[in-house]
């Protein structure tokens, strides 16, 4: 009874967390779900992820934070995972930009498993975004401001098969309603107008992402575990002569990770890690350097994971 | 009489040959024996004889005695499952059964020889004339009634300084008796008996592996390991997922 209690809490305070459309770059593997819904369920118990993200870049300190949380867990009643992740973010140090918004995300995710060895997962998620944009009052202007209110609609696909020691994933993002509106004119910058409402263009975006384990055995104190994350896609609206758009294939994400017994350690797409990590718990702190274009600075996540595993219920 | 090792010439080479196949010479003897090898082929072929006879005596004789004293012991009966039960339960009712013990006594009446009772017997046991007459024609012995027992030591005299001269063992090549020179016919005091000290064998003869037979191992037990938790899923012993090692991932 208490045991369910502490379950569908979980639940409800991941629920309620939920937050941000995964604005700021996050280390790979600190939120299962992020690019690929499969990974609901995939631990087979339940697993609270959460991320804390610091951005401190230049001089006049265009800092952000974000928060993004998720929960999932197997429901054995029905053999499939669920999901539920969310988060905020927000950027607002700087004088003449600020943005904020939020998002969250239910994904599910049925499992088949082969042989003992192999458990193949296709999944379907439904996530909502939301944002903010409010560009300030220019210096020594009467000036301009102006607002956008945008939200996202959008759905993804994924398949993921995995052992214990490795994984395939792949997800297609299906944009369902993509939309912006301008409001809160002010100034000579832009004619003053109406609401105005921009539909989603038709892109398409899919996610590789693999994962292995090099460990001499199951049982080894050291292991060495690198993932990756491809993004390949094609924009239409990008035209070049006869093109019918513009195709991409790119690096989005990566995780070099090392542990000996229950130290990790290594580099990933925000900088280098270092944390403690069990079956159960898993808390990691990566530090780097970004680069906004103009100025570098610091960025620092802070990783926090903790699974209910069978033999705690 | 025959002369005695302290009477023999001590540079004898056939005493030399002997006491070195004995291993009774010192290193200084030994050294200068070994020189005199390499540039003596005589000597060497006389040792090689010396080799060739040397023979083991045996310390004592205890076959016989053995035989005699000490209880056969039954083969070790090994049969099968139910056998061993039969075997257990005989065994039990053996042990149980009521045994005589070993130097028990029992009181033997035997009639002694018949006198005539005096008459002042016949006086004093007036009241029971009958059990008077008996008690004096009876009396009182006691006899071993079985006696079996071994001795639970053996005491086995021996001179230690006798001589002894060992027998000539059938199959061995000796020189005939003629050629015998007198050293060899000395009487052996104390012959020393070489004990042999047998390597112990052992038990698992370790393997070296290469490290691509170790790997290959590895490998298997790996597999093996897998396919042990492979089988808890099917069993459902386990969640129905295989999850990701939440170690490493």
């Amino acid at each position: 009874m208490n045991h369910s209690i502490i379950r569908y809490g979980s639940v409800l305070f991941a629920l309620f967390l939920t937050v941000s459309g995964y604005s700021q770059t996050l280390p790979l593997g600190a939120l299962p779900m992020q690019y690929n819904p499969a990974f609901a369920g995939e631990a087979g118990s339940p697993r609270f992820s959460s991320n804390f993200g610091l951005n401190a870049i230049g001089s006049i300190r265009d800092n952000s934070y974000a928060f993004n949380t998720s929960y999932d867990q197997f429901i054995p009643a029905i053999r499939s995972g669920i999901g539920f992740s969310g988060g905020f973010y927000s950027t607002s140090s700087n004088r003449f930009f600020s943005s904020s918004g939020y998002s969250f995300a239910l994904a599910v995710a049925p499992k088949f498993s082969l042989k003992g060895k192999y458990t193949v997962s296709p999944s379907l998620d439904l996530s909502y975004g939301a944002n903010d944009q409010i560009s300030k009052t220019l210096p020594n202007t009467n000036s301009t401001i102006r607002q956008v209110n945008g939200y996202d609609l959008q759905s993804r696909a994924g398949l993921l098969v995995n052992t214990r020691k490795w994984y395939i994933g792949y997800s297609v993002e299906i944009p369902l309603r993509n939309a912006y509106r301008f409001r809160g004119f002010d100034g000579l910058v832009i004619p003053p107008s109406s609401d105005t409402t921009l539909t989603s263009t038709k892109k398409f975006n899919s996610y590789w992402q693999f994962g292995y384990t090099f460990q001499r055995s199951s049982e080894s104190k050291f292991s060495f575990t690198p993932q990756v994350v491809f993004r390949t896609g094609w924009d239409p609206s990008l035209r070049f002569g006869r093109n019918n758009g513009f195709r991409y294939l790119s690096l989005v994400a990566i995780n070099l990770n090392f542990r000996y017994q229950k130290f990790i350690w290594g580099i990933n797409n925000t900088g280098i890690h270092l944390g403690w990590q069990t079956d159960k718990v898993r808390v990691m702190l990566s530090n780097g350097f970004g680069y906004n274009g103009r100025e570098s600075g610091y960025i620092g996540n802070a990783t926090f994971r903790y699974m209910l595993k069978q033999n705690d219920r | 009489m025959k002369p005695t090792t302290s009477d023999a010439d001590e540079n004898s080479p056939d005493l030399l040959l002997f006491r070195y196949v004995e291993g009774d010479l010192d290193a200084a003897q030994v050294q200068e024996l070994e020189a005199r090898l390499a540039s003596d082929a005589a000597l060497r072929d006389e040792l090689a004889f010396w080799k060739e006879s040397f023979a083991e005596p045996e310390a004592y004789d205890t076959a016989h005695l053995e035989k005699s004293l000490l209880v056969p012991v039954e083969p070790r009966w090994t049969g099968s499952y139910f056998g061993t039960w039969i075997f257990i339960l005989t065994l039990t009712v053996t042990l149980f059964r009521p045994v005589p013990v070993a130097m028990e006594t029992r009181p033997v009446l035997i009639p002694a020889p018949v006198s005539t009772p005096a008459v002042a017997d016949v006086v004093t046991e007036a009241r029971n004339p009958e059990e008077a007459i008996t008690r004096s024609r009876m009396t009182r012995i006691t006899l071993p009634f079985r006696e079996k027992r071994l001795p639970e030591t053996i005491e086995v005299e021996r001179n230690v300084n006798e001589s002894i001269i060992p027998a000539p063992i059938p199959g061995i090549k000796s020189r005939p008796p003629e050629v015998l020179s007198p050293v060899a016919q000395l009487p052996l005091t104390g012959i020393k008996v070489q004990k042999v000290k047998p390597k112990p064998k052992p038990i698992a003869v370790a393997r070296t592996l290469s490290r691509r037979q170790g790997r290959a191992i590895m490998r298997m037990k790996e597999k093996a390991r897998q396919q042990r938790k492979a089988d808890q899923f099917l069993k459902g012993n386990v969640p129905y997922v295989v999850p990701l090692n939440s170690e490493n991932f």
